[in-house]
């Protein structure tokens, strides 16, 4: 029903393991006086707050209805993913893991798996195609009257969209091979095929389910205008790294000019 | 944008250096007309709707790609004017007839191709089409013919320009 708050202890396990997590390697750090930067800190609290609002919140428990699956698909797939993707989790892992459990994850990291699932090109196609799936085929459907699907297509939101925004920003050692253009080109095409799925659900070109007429539009402006919101804060993330990589690239070459006259 | 990381040139380099607040304003002219047909039309008069049933699936997708490159030039007009800001070599003439460029051309394309020859939605529903039409595309060859003046003026040398005003 609308309005319970759900019973759900699988995410609330997993959210309290995620924040004793990144508090530990925190508070580890703060020990050994290194300095971590609280907008890091507080960038991750704001995402797993972002999850627990779509997960263990009373949106939760009204999610059979679109236009709140609509709400938890931006902030499971988009809001929380980007959020965490600027606070650096695994650059503070890094950081505080002992050496062995820092040798394995160095060891995934380069693994040739998650270098591909990595690539912008990979990511964005996983990010894409999750959607195609669950919008266009009886899929969403499915995930209505089975509960195990339902929970397995929540986290692959949270996954797609952790890729996605891992692949364009964040502050993490990710491998990433692929020009600029061809960077800028993958993040625009994603972005406007979300906007273009929006409007296809919309017309009714989707299978969503039985969603009444009114609920299906509601449903699918949300997923467009809130969609619009997630775009521009992704981009400025995406410009602002190139903008403070650039700074830094001025700044040493002045350092340099002003070394040589 | 790779170009940036360039060293900066000495003093008084020429058109190419320019040519980046052209690439500044233009990005934020085009960021600016998709801003305002989605604020302006489509939210606060309601005269475009947000989805025609005449259009194509096609058009939907050039639709949509307009939307979010449109987002994208925005957001990285902006930060490219605060690059060129501060490195000192902002060109307030050249950014404005980018802008003039990028705010003209997006809303030609958008009143030629979109609203006539692929017929993807109208400006207004339910009214006579051409008055809006010719307005909408009037306004737009203005702005574009605005860019070519500010941009001849400043690309006449220094020399020049001082002798002729």
């Amino acid at each position: 029903m609308p309005g319970d708050w759900p019973f759900a202890p699988g995410p609330w396990l997993a959210l309290v393991a995620a924040v004793v997590a990144y508090g530990g390697g925190v508070a580890k750090l703060r020990q050994r006086g290194r300095a971590w930067s609280p907008w890091r800190t507080l960038s991750y609290a704001a995402g797993v707050t972002a999850v627990a609002v779509a997960l263990v919140s009373p949106l939760a428990s009204a999610d059979d209805r679109l236009p709140a699956h609509m709400a938890q698909h931006l902030l499971l797939g988009m809001g929380a993913p980007l959020l965490l993707a600027l606070s650096a989790p695994v650059t503070l892992a890094l950081r505080t893991l002992p050496r062995p459990e820092r040798t394995v994850l160095v060891g995934a990291l380069h693994s040739r798996a998650v270098r591909l699932a990595a690539h912008p090109a990979v990511a964005s196609g996983i990010f894409v195609a999750g959607l195609v799936g669950l919008y266009f085929t009886p899929l969403y459907g499915l995930t209505l009257t089975h509960p195990v699907l339902h929970e397995i297509a929540h986290v692959h939101f949270l996954v797609a969209g952790c890729l996605f925004a891992w692949a364009f920003v964040g502050l993490d050692p990710v491998p990433r091979r692929s020009s600029r253009t061809a960077q800028v080109g993958l993040l625009v095409a994603a972005l406007a095929a979300h906007a273009v799925m929006g409007k296809l659900i919309y017309a009714g070109y989707g299978d969503v389910g039985p969603a009444a007429p009114g609920e299906l539009r509601a449903g699918a402006e949300l997923m467009y205008y809130g969609g619009d919101i997630f775009d521009v804060a992704l981009v400025a993330a995406y410009c602002g790294q190139w903008y403070a990589a650039a700074g830094r690239r001025l700044r040493r070459d002045r350092r340099l000019a002003a070394l040589r006259s | 944008m790779t170009a940036v990381n360039e060293p900066e040139p000495a003093a008084g380099a020429g058109d190419d250096l320019h040519r980046r607040s052209l690439v500044a304003g233009g990005l934020m002219g085009v960021g600016v007309a998709g801003f305002v047909d989605e604020t302006v039309f489509h939210q606060l008069l309601h005269w475009h709707h947000f989805y025609d049933r005449s259009t194509p699936a096609w058009g939907l997708v050039s639709d949509g790609i307009f939307h979010a490159a449109s987002w994208f030039c925005m957001v990285a007009g902006l930060f490219l004017f605060a690059d060129l800001r501060r490195r000192g070599v902002w060109r307030s003439a050249w950014h404005l007839a980018g802008f003039c460029f990028g705010l003209g051309g997006f809303q030609l394309w958008d009143g030629t191709v979109h609203h006539k020859w692929w017929g993807l939605h109208q400006i207004r529903y339910g009214i006579d089409y051409l008055p809006y039409d010719l307005t909408w595309n009037v306004v737009a060859a203005a702005v574009l013919a605005v860019g070519v003046v500010v941009l001849t003026r400043a690309r006449r040398p220094p020399a020049r320009r001082r002798a002729g005003s």
